[in-house]
């Protein structure tokens, strides 16, 4: 290969032939009469100037004409755009015949010097096969600022410059640089480099396509160098990024666009092998983070990039031929040129840098400072600047040591977490079925946050066990930061608003509901906040920063996926309006957007709407709560770390919080403590049974007593901080230092009991309680377990789940609630235990606690439960004594449970050998009747999804599901018949037992509306594009 | 700070601890009302339930059972024999209302027993086992226990003396049998630990195998799993037999009523405790109270099963026991009759208002009767009235006054009419009632049997 020096050095030529080339498009004209006149004024003696008219408007094609003459202005008839215009213009004899060829953008204008000295770069300082020389470019109207010294990029083509943005020019790049690639703004490329590998590829944008071509050239062998004694001048808008034009491609799809065509053009195979994948990965994690931020258009714009790439692979194939021909070095002999991360970070690095430096001016300034006053000092400084970034860092230490025992398990189990199915499809199927698969079935749809669950199961590998950790682990931090966003939006401050995700991130309840595996409740704790700031925002005296359209759907959406996840979350809604109705400041306008908000959310969970209202509203409730006023003061509703009397620090300093505050926050103020008051208030009505069904759940009222005393406590501190140095030292300052000392106490011994704590959730072996394998291991076949504990007090023992349903019957008043052998399922998020079959089953519950029936296993036989299991010491005596005296049920022996196997249980899909005094007793619907039910040969029905499978039977075949007309014995079409008045039988004849439900259309043409509803609603709410 | 901004922190700081108070008081108040106390549940409409009736059986005892329905509608019942081996299909049986159904049952082993099972309405059940010579009667236990006192056994020449002992469950049952007499140590033997009753099954404890000759050999079982009903059963010289049902809980206080025996009676009591006891009698008939057998703080050793003789009159009596300072024991009242049988009754630790007794022959001609006891302080007045089998007509229920202290005895007229009716009494205060009878057995030997009535629950 020769070098353009050697080049010119054998033609004995020592001044090289330079020809710059100007393509003037439609938006040159502000700057062209600069450009020209600096291209007039170059010292250099070979220059010659070739202009394209490629679209200039009249004024600039005049300027052109006048300045150079009718032979150096080639016109274009339609706009070609700058890659073809230059190609075309390179075509001509003029251009052929230049040694270099010098591409100048019109809005560029160029020191005198400038072209002498690109050519001086490119030949004359010693310096082998120079293909591209670029200048310093600068800023037009303050040349001290720094646009463009050469660029590199990473591994995938994004170009990267080692700029901060307003780099000050210090002489700091005052050395010829070899880069990858420079600015077009004024580019000098030798004629053999041109010849050898073209131009611009015309497919991608101009602004993006520098970086492929030299490249390109690079990877033909020759150098990039930019020299700094070259200095062009730039408008700021016209160098480095170009702005996103209004209804035109963003930036970024052209950046990602073209990164993605030079990598597949310019590396070799091996490099590809490699690269690509790692480019598919890294373009997943992007789109899926952009997604979960509300980025929509910035993924589809990653979307479109790689699609682009697909479907002009051809082009780019045949490009790559040519660039593969005239390769002449390795892909590793470019990596210096390019960073070696392909995660971009110079925000964080930039950040970090700042940091550092803030830190050494302080450390100068303290010079001899005794240790503990600089340490001091920097700390203040430190959390004071950047209180985000020292939060995070504290909580990611916090929470690593908290959760390090947790990450690594493959199956997580105790508490109330819900198993998830082994399939990520059997998610999705649940919410497309017309009945539920839970135990008991009937109509009731499941909660849209199912199909969320399963989908994200499928993200993750199909693996829905991994989605059930990764919910479970994000909860608490996500609640944090939903809290620090809220609360800045409620005018707190940064440094406050951190400390308030961090006492509502560590306040019992949250930690409570962690601990517990209390999945939906973790989710509703994270979402509350930021719906309790629109509620805020709804009734606050401006408007709403957003539209209201937009306002709107981001009220609905927040409001659904708080509902979806756990239905009480309503009632803390309505708790907060009711309060913004009482004391908001702009009612009407509240109002009126709340209730377009909640009809936007019963619209996005229109199939489970039903579901919420049925049963006088028992989705929305929940039997776990305390009525001891010191622990719901502090909002510990169960046990777990971090919910011992040290999480008082919240309300404690909510108090505080609110006797600092003034100002315009007193409003907020005001209203987050009486929310908070009505919080506790009614938290203890609902666990101590005096509110109805539907407005009884104690932990979404103590969830919203939570969220507004972190809210008071940022109010406090933002007051206090605000006016810290205003006012003389006064019982104020007292009470501000107390509310530091009790927020800094509490906020470290409850990461200190959060780090050493042991939760709830863990290996099944250690906690799931060991006499479970009397019911679990030693039992086979499929059977349901029902589970009781007392009225007041603890919960279920795991892995029932919470109690569902309540049975009031004086001192053997008891929760209970009914699972398959596996326990509670995640399939029931938000779904209550409502239908006939739940009916019937307190009817028989009815008649074993009050003592007249002591046949009680043969009215539990229809409902499939082989046990009943209570925690010992949880069951009441009274209710003991009535499971013990009943004659068809058995006390196991086992320590730490309290177990009764059913002697005449039947399995909850059987064929039944039965007599027919034995139907008799099957077609009845009186518990008098089905008292006399008497155990019966039985073979378990193999269940399969959508139904359940069997051998050829002639005789009954049972199924322990709500009667519905939909369920259909298959192949010969045999319509059920009601059993035991609620469930399902067949009458088979010699065929195979095949059992489905016919149903199902609906449901998945409620699954796809709801889809596109949720896209729909998603879209609305995306953020804007950052441009 | 200026004044108006002090004012205004003032005020915040004010509105904060009145904030704060409220919530406090609020709480506080609410803590002291305490939570709403749940409603009690009303009765089912599926009444249901069973009794467990150990009679045993043998080639030489023949057993009827007596179902009683006092309720208005009928009742269905569900029969399930219990023995050895694995249990029989039920039988099924309706008892219309108001009548008393006799169901002969042919337990062929000595450790046979019957199971029960009622539905749609209460029924009372008990059962009447006779030979040759002899007859017992026994309400069937209604509850299974997990443990069992039975006083009455006898090992002496002659008498053979077993523990029937019925598990009716679906699981097995695993208990210990300890035996007591008078002046021996208990006695546990290795093959009576750990001893189980599977499922379904019912077995005979041959107290004479572990321990002959003892006048009194009481037994107490403790199941470790599971629970068991159990009851004694005495053969005499092969020809009279007695039986008692056991006690579930040792007591501080009993009645045994007696009537139409010889006067001969022997109370037998066991106590389990590790120092001695003391207790004494009382006798009850239509006269005064006064001390019975001359037991008054009789003192009664450790770990020990006596007899003490209680002569009385023939006539309706009953004997309460009590101990002092609040000792237990449990015990059973051994009657001589009329001629060689002897009769017995675990008696009753609890007085009822309301009583359902059965006919304590299943023989005819038989010469039934029945007694009512009164400790109480006022006088009770009892409506009795005859189920009788059905088709037949009961005749008009008559009124007894029972004077405090005091027995009374039911016409006998009355149950002559129908002797193997059952009897419902029902009281305005609290009684025990008990049944008797006696038959005419083969080569002029008289049955004597006495029979427990079962307390009538309140909503049958």
């Amino acid at each position: 290969m020769t070098s353009p020096a050697s080049t010119l050095a054998s033609t004995g030529t020592a001044t090289p032939s330079v020809l710059a080339l100007l393509v003037v498009g439609a938006r040159a004209a502000p700057w062209l009469r600069d450009c020209l006149l600096s291209l007039a004024n170059q010292s250099y003696p070979r220059l010659g100037v070739l202009a394209v008219d490629d679209g200039a408007d009249e004024d600039s094609r005049e300027l052109l004409l006048r300045s150079l003459g009718p032979r150096r202005v080639l016109r274009n008839e339609r706009p070609l755009g700058g890659v073809r215009a230059v190609r075309a213009a390179l075509d001509r004899p003029m251009a052929k015949g230049a040694d270099f060829i010098l591409i100048v953008e019109p809005s560029a204008s160029l020191d005198r010097d400038a072209v002498g000295r690109l050519v001086e770069a490119a030949v004359g300082i010693g310096v082998e096969d120079v293909g591209v020389v670029g200048a310093k470019i600068v800023d037009k109207d303050d040349p001290r600022t720094l646009h463009d010294i050469g660029r590199s990029s990473d591994r995938f083509g994004h170009p990267a410059s080692a700029l901060q943005p307003g780099e000050i020019d210090q002489g700091q790049f005052d050395r010829v640089l070899e880069v990858l690639c420079v600015s077009s703004a004024a580019m000098l490329i030798a004629r053999e480099a041109w010849e050898r590998v073209g131009v611009w590829d015309e497919r991608l944008d101009r602004a993006h396509a520098d970086l492929d071509l030299c490249w390109r050239i690079r990877v033909a062998g020759y150098r990039v160098v930019m020299t700094p004694l070259a200095r062009v001048r730039v408008p700021g808008t016209a160098a480095g990024a170009p702005a996103d034009r209004d209804g035109g491609p963003s930036r970024r799809y052209e950046e990602d666009r073209a990164a993605i065509t030079a990598m597949l053009k310019n590396y070799g195979l091996l490099s590809l092998a490699w690269l690509v994948p790692t480019a598919l990965l890294m373009g997943v994690i992007r789109i899926a983070y952009l997604s979960v931020a509300r980025r929509f258009e910035e993924a589809l714009d990653v979307v479109a990039a790689w699609w682009w790439n697909v479907a002009h692979l051809p082009g780019t194939v045949s490009r790559r031929r040519r660039v593969q021909k005239a390769r002449r070095v390795r892909d590793r002999s470019l990596r210096r040129f390019m960073e070696s991360a392909g995660v971009r970070s110079p925000r964080w690095f930039a950040t970090a840098e700042r940091i550092l430096e803030e830190q050494r001016a302080i450390d100068e300034a303290d010079e001899g400072e005794p240790i503990q006053r600089r340490l001091r000092d920097r700390t203040a400084s430190l959390v004071g600047t950047h209180p985000v970034i020292v939060g995070t860092l504290l909580a990611i230490v916090v929470g690593a040591v908290a959760v390090r025992e947790l990450v690594g398990l493959d199956v997580l189990a105790g508490g109330v977490l819900p198993a998830f199915p082994a399939r990520a499809g059997d998610l999705i199927g649940e919410l497309a079925s017309a009945v539920r698969s839970t135990p008991l079935g009937g109509p009731l749809a499941p909660s849209p946050a199912v199909g969320a669950l399963g989908a994200l199961s499928f993200v993750a590998f199909g693996d829905p066990s991994t989605v059930q950790k990764a919910i479970l682990l994000a909860g608490a931090p996500l609640a944090a930061i939903l809290m620090y966003r809220a609360a800045v939006r409620l005018s707190v401050r940064p440094g406050p608003a951190v400390v308030v995700g961090a006492a509502y991130g560590l306040g019992a309840l949250t930690l409570w509901s962690f601990s517990e595996g209390r999945i939906g409740l973790s989710i509703a704790i994270a979402v509350l906040p930021a719906a309790a700031e629109r509620v805020e925002a709804a009734f606050a005296r401006e408007e709403p920063p957003d539209d209201p359209q937009r306002f709107v759907a981001g009220m609905a959406v927040t409001l659904a996926v708080g509902v979806a996840a756990y239905p009480g979350f309503v009632l803390a809604i309505a708790t907060l309006v009711m309060v913004r109705v009482c004391l908001g400041p702009s009612r009407a306008r509240g109002l009126l957007l709340m209730s377009l908000g909640a009809i936007g959310a019963a619209v996005l969970l229109f199939p489970f709407v039903p579901t919420l209202l049925t049963d006088g509203g028992r989705a929305l409730s929940s039997l776990v709560g305390t009525t001891e006023p010191d622990r719901l003061a502090r909002l510990a509703i169960g046990p777990g770390p971090g919910t011992w009397p040290i999480a008082a620090f919240l309300p404690i300093g909510a108090a505080l919080g609110l006797g600092l505050v003034r100002g315009p926050l007193r409003g907020p103020a005001a209203r987050a403590a009486l929310a908070a008051g009505a919080g506790l208030i009614l938290s203890w009505l609902a666990a101590a049974n005096y509110l109805p069904s539907a407005l009884s759940n104690p932990p979404a009222y103590a969830a919203l007593a939570a969220v507004s005393m972190a809210g008071l406590i940022g109010f406090g501190l933002t007051s206090f901080t605000g006016s810290l140095r205003l006012e003389a030292f006064g019982l104020r300052q007292v009470a501000g230092g107390l509310l530091a000392a009790v927020l800094g106490v509490g906020l470290f011994l409850q990461s200190v009991a959060v780090m050493a704590g042991t939760w709830g959730v863990g290996t099944p072996q250690e906690r799931i309680p060991p006499a479970w394998t009397v019911v679990g291991g030693a039992a086979d076949g499929p059977f349901r377990v029902l589970w009781l504990t007392g009225d007041l007090g603890g919960g279920l023992p795991p892995p029932a789940g919470d109690p569902q349903r309540r049975l009031e019957a004086g001192p053997a008043t008891i929760r209970y609630a009914l699972t398959d052998r596996g326990g509670v399922s995640v399939l029931d998020i938000g779904r209550p235990f409502s239908g006939p079959g739940p009916d019937h089953l307190e009817l028989a519950l009815r008649e074993i606690l009050a003592g007249t029936s002591r046949h009680g296993g043969a009215l539990l036989a229809p409902f499939g439960i082989r046990f009943v299991v209570a925690e010992r010491g949880a069951l009441p005596a009274a209710a003991h004594d009535a499971f013990h005296a009943q004659v068809d049920v058995n006390l196991v022996p086992a320590s730490g449970f309290v177990i009764f196997r059913n002697s005449v249980a039947l399995p909850p899909a059987a064929s039944l050998a039965v007599e027919p005094a034995d139907l008799q007793i099957l077609g009845a619907a009186d518990p008098s009747t089905i008292a006399m039910w008497r155990r019966v040969p039985a073979t378990t029905l193999e269940r399969v999804p959508g139904g359940w499978d069997g051998a050829d039977v002639d005789g009954t075949v049972f199924v322990s599901t709500e009667y519905d007309a939909g369920w259909e014995l298959k192949g010969v079409g045999r319509r059920p018949e009601v059993a035991f008045g609620w469930a399902t039988r067949f009458r088979a004849e010699g065929e195979p037992v095949r059992i489905r439900h016919g149903g199902s259309l609906p449901a998945r043409i409620q699954v796809a509306l709801l889809t596109i509803l949720w896209l729909a609603a998603l879209w609305a709410t995306r953020k804007p594009v950052a441009r | 700070m200026s004044a108006s901004r002090e004012g205004s922190a003032r005020g915040q700081a004010l509105f904060a601890l009145a904030s704060v108070a409220f919530v406090v008081i609020a709480l506080t108040w609410l803590d002291r009302a305490g939570p709403r106390a749940p409603a009690s549940l009303a009765a089912g409409e599926a009444p249901s339930g069973a009794w467990i009736c150990p009679h045993g059986g043998g080639a030489d005892l023949s057993v009827a059972l007596l179902l009683a329905n006092p309720g208005e509608a009928a009742a269905t019942v569900r029969l399930t024999q219990l023995g050895a081996e694995a249990t029989a299909p039920p039988a099924r049986y309706d008892v219309p209302g108001g009548t008393t159904l006799r169901v002969n049952v042919a337990p062929g082993a000595r450790g046979d027993a019957t199971a029960v099972e009622f539905f749609g309405g209460w029924i009372g059940a008990g059962w009447v086992s006779f030979t040759d010579a002899g007859a017992a009667a026994e309400p069937c236990a209604a509850e299974a226990s997990q443990r069992w006192s039975l006083a009455d056994g006898s090992t002496e020449l002659g008498e053979e003396s077993y523990v029937v002992v019925a598990n009716p469950f679906a699981g097995p049952a695993v208990m210990d049998v300890v035996l007591y007499s008078a002046d021996r140590p208990p006695v546990r033997h290795s093959e009576w630990t750990d001893l189980v009753v599977p499922a379904g099954q019912s077995v005979a404890l041959h107290l004479n195998e572990r321990l002959k000759g003892e006048p009194v050999v009481a037994t107490t079982l403790e199941v470790s799993v599971g629970r068991v009903a159990a009851a004694s059963l005495v053969v005499s010289d092969r020809t009279t037999v007695r039986s008692a049902l056991g006690w579930t809980e040792p007591a501080a206080e009993a009645w045994f009523p007696t009537m139409k025996g010889s006067g001969q009676n022997e109370l037998v009591l066991v106590s389990t405790a590790s120092a001695s006891i003391r207790f004494g009698a009382t006798s009850l008939s239509e006269d005064q109270p006064r001390p019975a057998g001359g037991l008054t703080e009789q003192e009664h050793g450790p770990t020990a099963a006596r007899a003490y003789a209680v002569p009385e009159e023939a006539g309706p009596t009953a004997v309460r026991l009590f101990t002092l300072e609040g000792a237990l024991v449990s015990g059973a009242l051994r009657v001589l009759g009329p001629r060689t049988d002897v009769g017995s009754t675990g008696g009753s630790v609890s007085a009822s208002e309301a009583w359902v007794l059965f006919p304590a022959s299943a023989r005819i001609p038989a010469d039934p009767g029945a007694l009512l006891v009164n400790d109480g302080d006022v006088a009770v007045v009892a409506s009795v009235e005859l189920l009788p089998e059905e088709g037949g007509t009961p005749p008009p229920s008559v009124s007894i006054t029972v004077p405090p202290h005091a027995t009374a005895a039911v016409p006998p007229d009355l149950w002559a009419t129908a002797p193997g009716s059952a009897l419902v009494v029902r009281a305005d205060g609290p009684i025990v009632a008990l049944s008797a009878a006696t038959s005419p057995g083969s080569r002029d030997a008289e049955a004597f049997a006495l029979s427990m009535g079962v307390p009538l629950p309140l909503l049958p």
